[in-house]
């Protein structure tokens, strides 16, 4: 049983006091800015990615995941009390429990959240142990033409699943990819379009370009536009779910979890989708349809599963394939970058202590998430009172200095308020900054896969439609670029606008 | 809404030029070895053409808007700047310069005192002792735990 070696390297890793540390320090944090309406996991990582750059690698992506996955479960909190979702992936828990909530039952479905959640992360990790290692040989077998395929091919979902106007977010995307070569090229070393300013010679900064658009652009628009939100006043009781409650909601989780986990394996897609998906299932074989949006416990069990095991599933292109499947993870991606680790097909076997080490950390965070927010819930209920006046100013004091600290540059302020006043205003105009992230961070990747693939064809551009796996891919991508463009092939947008992370 | 893309169109055509032409300005090597400009080349040229459609459309769509003569209902200029906005973008660029004048922690108490005070409209003892646990926590955080070395004022603090 050479998994069960695995699994006990990673435990041995996993416990280490400084891990169990980074992950309590990440899920802790990850759940107080998730609650934080407005704030979701991407903008949670951007606030914190500075803080891991100081940690060891192991630690560091260990605190990224326990962010990511405590402001998925901070989100659906907000969603429940407030009825404003934390994030995309916690748009469909506002309807049921929300309900719920409204009925005197936000104990019940706050603590339901917290047991789908932990049942289905424990279980998709379980899912990452047996995937991956297979994914990861058959990777092997991936070279630049199919790596870029790949990216295509992720950028193509992303795009198609962007809430506004296709065009607008394939215009992100080529924008992300051009930012992303500024700096000095990794060939020739030439220097490109840097102005001669030192700064921009190591590139635009993720962390800056991401706490820009993430962060200060959203402090902005709040200013702006400051959301009324009606916290539930009701004290919450009676936090465990009741008999009756898990019999309703046992099969929505077992069914969510599997449902979610493949998804989140998908490029592009996670768990905003899946949440959808499983919601749509519930509600299609459920005996009692017309009790959806009222308060049913279902509708709260199977979405918060599927949506925890996606998180799981996008590990795995991530760890496997080096690519991330949606700007989360793509931030992850950066972080791994610049601790000198680039994740891809040998990445499990060169360094075993790591992946596993953050697998079973991550089953060890969904534990301390249940533990930890069966009580403070209370607590939670009373950050959401605060008012925003008082929380902006804490936001921004966070990302300048966050800012500051990556390399001790005040230029990479200026680089995070450049930024800030572009994610600012593509929110006014409706562009998403999503496919922007995304590019922005896999810029390097593409052209290096792109420039690798040239040299290997001579020069020819069929390279990428000659080998079968690449081909696969490009026709994915393709097919997604051109099928919108028919007349009888109407697309739907499944997050509703503004909420994109 | 037209008008919206019209601006942002024209926009980052702007942008998309001012892109290729930089990339242009680079070897631009061979499809067989490519140079340093040929990679961004391709995303400037795919944002002139498609900030070039987006325009195009907006420019049918609102022609089309006109014969009906319908006024668009978001016609108000959406470039207006909220006051608080630009307050807050300056604050931050004085931020960004002020940290290395004054240093890390008196930049930070005159960022927090002014924004609880100005932005939050606290009163002045919330204001203070908003300021000293946030100022606080953030030189606990990244000066004692993470060990960043932040600038230090003329008085050595």
């Amino acid at each position: 049983m050479e998994l069960l070696g695995y699994i006990k390297l990673g435990f041995s890793v996993a416990l280490l006091p400084n891990n169990l540390f980074a992950c309590f320090i990440g899920v802790l944090s990850g759940t107080l800015i998730g609650v934080l309406p407005g704030v979701g996991p991407a903008a949670a990582i951007a606030l914190l990615l500075p803080v891991t750059f100081y940690l060891e690698p192991t630690s560091a992506i260990i605190m990224l995941a326990g962010i990511y996955y405590g402001a998925m479960y901070g989100g659906s909190t907000t969603s429940i009390l407030v009825n404003i979702p934390g994030e995309a992936a916690s748009v469909v828990t506002t309807l049921d429990g929300y309900q719920m909530a409204r009925k005197g039952r936000a104990g019940a479905a706050l603590g339901m959240c917290a047991f789908a959640s932990f049942i289905a992360g424990s279980l998709s990790i379980v899912g990452l142990m047996l995937v991956a290692p297979p994914l990861a040989d058959m990777s092997l077998a991936f070279g630049p033409p199919e790596l870029f395929a790949l990216i295509f091919c992720g950028l193509a979902i992303l795009i198609y699943l962007a809430s506004g106007s296709m065009l607008k977010a394939t215009m992100m995307a080529a924008l992300g990819f051009f930012l992303g070569t500024v700096g000095v090229d990794f060939i020739t070393g030439t220097p490109r379009f840097t102005f001669g300013n030192l700064t921009l010679e190591n590139g635009i900064g993720m962390v800056p370009a991401v706490m820009g658009l993430f962060g200060i652009s959203e402090v902005l628009n709040n200013i702006e536009k400051p959301e009324s939100r009606e916290i539930f006043k009701a004290a919450i009781k009676n936090l465990l779910p009741t008999r009756q409650d898990w019999k309703r909601a046992l099969w929505p989780i077992i069914r969510g979890t599997p449902l979610g986990f493949f998804l989140g394996i998908l490029p592009g897609g996670g768990a905003v989708i899946s949440s959808f998906a499983s919601y749509a299932l519930e509600k299609r074989i459920s005996k009692h349809p017309e009790k959806f949006g009222t308060g049913a416990i279902e509708g709260v069990a199977g979405p918060e599963a599927a949506n925890n095991a996606a998180t799981g599933g996008a590990f795995i292109p991530l760890m496997v394939l080096g690519i991330p499947s949606n700007p989360v993870m793509a931030l992850v991606l950066g972080a791994l970058i610049i601790h000198g680790i680039q994740p891809g097909p040998m990445f499990m076997s060169q360094s075993p202590e790591l992946f596993w080490g953050v697998v079973t950390s991550m089953y060890i965070g969904n534990a301390m998430l249940l533990v930890l927010n069966l009580p403070l819930i209370g607590m939670w209920v009373r950050l959401l009172k605060v008012p925003y006046s008082v929380m902006f100013p804490l936001i921004l004091l966070f990302c300048l200095i966050g800012s500051y600290s990556v390399n001790n540059n005040y230029q990479e302020i200026i680089v995070m308020i450049l930024f800030g006043v572009l994610g600012y205003l593509m929110r006014k105009f409706k562009y998403e900054a999503a496919p922007l992230v995304f590019a922005l961070v896999l810029s390097s990747l593409i052209e290096n896969a792109m420039r690798q693939s040239l040299l290997m064809s001579d020069g020819s551009f069929t390279i990428f439609f000659t080998r079968p796996i690449s081909l696969i891919f490009m026709i994915i991508g393709l097919a997604l670029f051109l099928l919108p463009m028919l007349p009888f092939i109407k697309r739907k947008p499944l997050a509703s606008e503004d909420d994109e992370l | 809404m037209q008008q919206k893309d019209m601006i942002s169109g024209l926009f980052f055509l702007l942008v998309g030029i001012l892109f290729s032409m930089a990339a242009v300005g680079l070897p631009l090597g061979t499809f067989s070895n490519p140079g340093p400009g040929m990679v961004p080349l391709f995303p400037g040229a795919l944002l002139i053409i498609l900030s070039s459609v987006l325009v195009f459309r907006s420019y049918l769509q609102r022609s089309k808007q006109a014969e009906r003569e319908q006024p668009s209902p978001e016609s108000c200029s959406p470039t207006a700047f909220h006051p608080m906005v630009i307050i807050t973008l300056a604050v931050m660029l004085l931020y960004a310069f002020g940290i290395e004048l004054l240093g890390f922690i008196i930049a930070s108490v005159l960022l927090m005192l002014f924004m609880f005070k100005f932005g939050g409209q606290l009163n002045w003892r919330k204001t203070i002792i908003g300021t000293v646990l946030s100022v606080g926590i953030c030189y606990l955080v990244f000066r004692v735990w993470l060990e960043v070395q932040f600038p230090r004022g003329p008085w050595g603090f």
